[in-house]
């Protein structure tokens, strides 16, 4: 993974709430999470899941929420990174500058 | 104003959902800043079918009609696919896969977040998207572009809600 230090820098991303990063073997590498566990458990099991449909042209999942704070999950390279949006962000425009900052740090590397 | 007299529509902007009066939407066009984003919002309003009834055979025969819709499936988490409007290359077998998959994925998340209200799937270039209208069945559209458009939104919206009330 391209820097972990560099990847929790996602927290400080416009529209961020909270983030949990995982591994292939469902282990948390990074997070500020509530309900770590849990979260990691649900990111790892969906993203699991979905990346059998989606393979390599899977860009991501969103649940929409009642409370608007959507819960985002990104296929990483061998990671999956779930995401919970800030109440009043725009869920597109989170996406894209996610997808945007993940490109970033494999640059970096 | 009562909550009865308010309709919902979509931002444009960000997709989220604006309650409007009647007083907003004038001469079948709604007006409207959006609550959460700001957009300020101007688009003509689609009459609804009348003849839309609210029936999930309804709904997906008339999903065909928006040219954004690629194609569309109920699904139901034991008895497997149930209406199939989808393009014939994918095989039944290939949509039972993808709908179990695709509702296990929606129902993980919602033990953790009870408020999901639906999910979309976005792979380059197509998205799905998979509302659950009751605790076993799941509608999924596939279309070209996302959000989807507010007739389909609307028309949704209405399935679900009918269905709740059947129940």
């Amino acid at each position: 993974m391209a820097g972990l230090e560099g990847f929790k820098q996602i927290s400080r991303l416009t529209g961020v709430d909270q983030y949990v990063l995982i591994d292939q073997k469902g282990r948390i590498a990074a997070h500020d999470i509530k309900d770590a566990r849990r979260a990691a458990d649900m990111v790892y099991s969906c993203g699991k899941n979905l990346f059998t449909i989606g393979k390599t042209r899977l860009r991501y999942v969103v649940f929409s929420r009642k409370n608007q704070k959507h819960i985002f999950i990104f296929p990483v390279g061998n990671y999956y990174l779930g995401v919970v949006k800030q109440k009043n962000m725009n869920a597109f425009v989170l996406a894209d500058n996610i997808i945007k900052f993940i490109k970033g740090l494999f640059k970096e590397k | 104003m009562q909550q009865k007299d308010k309709m919902i529509f979509f931002c444009e902007d960000c997709g989220e959902k604006n309650l409007l009066g009647p007083a907003q939407v004038r001469e079948r066009k709604a007006v409207f800043r959006c609550t959460v984003c700001g957009y300020p919002n101007s688009y003509p309003v689609k009459a609804v079918k009348k003849n839309y009834s609210g029936k999930p055979d309804t709904f997906f025969q008339g999903l065909k009609a928006f040219p954004e819709i690629i194609g569309s499936f109920l699904f139901h988490c034991k008895n497997g696919v149930l209406i199939n409007q989808m393009p014939g290359i994918l095989k039944e077998n290939d949509l039972d896969t993808l709908g179990k998959i695709l509702t296990e994925s929606y129902l993980t998340c919602r033990t953790l977040y009870q408020d999901v209200t639906e999910m979309a799937f976005i792979i380059s270039g197509k998205n799905i998207t998979v509302k659950m209208i009751d605790n076993n069945m799941a509608v999924i559209i596939a279309s070209r572009t996302l959000p989807l458009s507010q007739p389909v939104m609307d028309q949704l919206a209405c399935l679900v809600s009918n269905n709740k009330t059947d129940n």
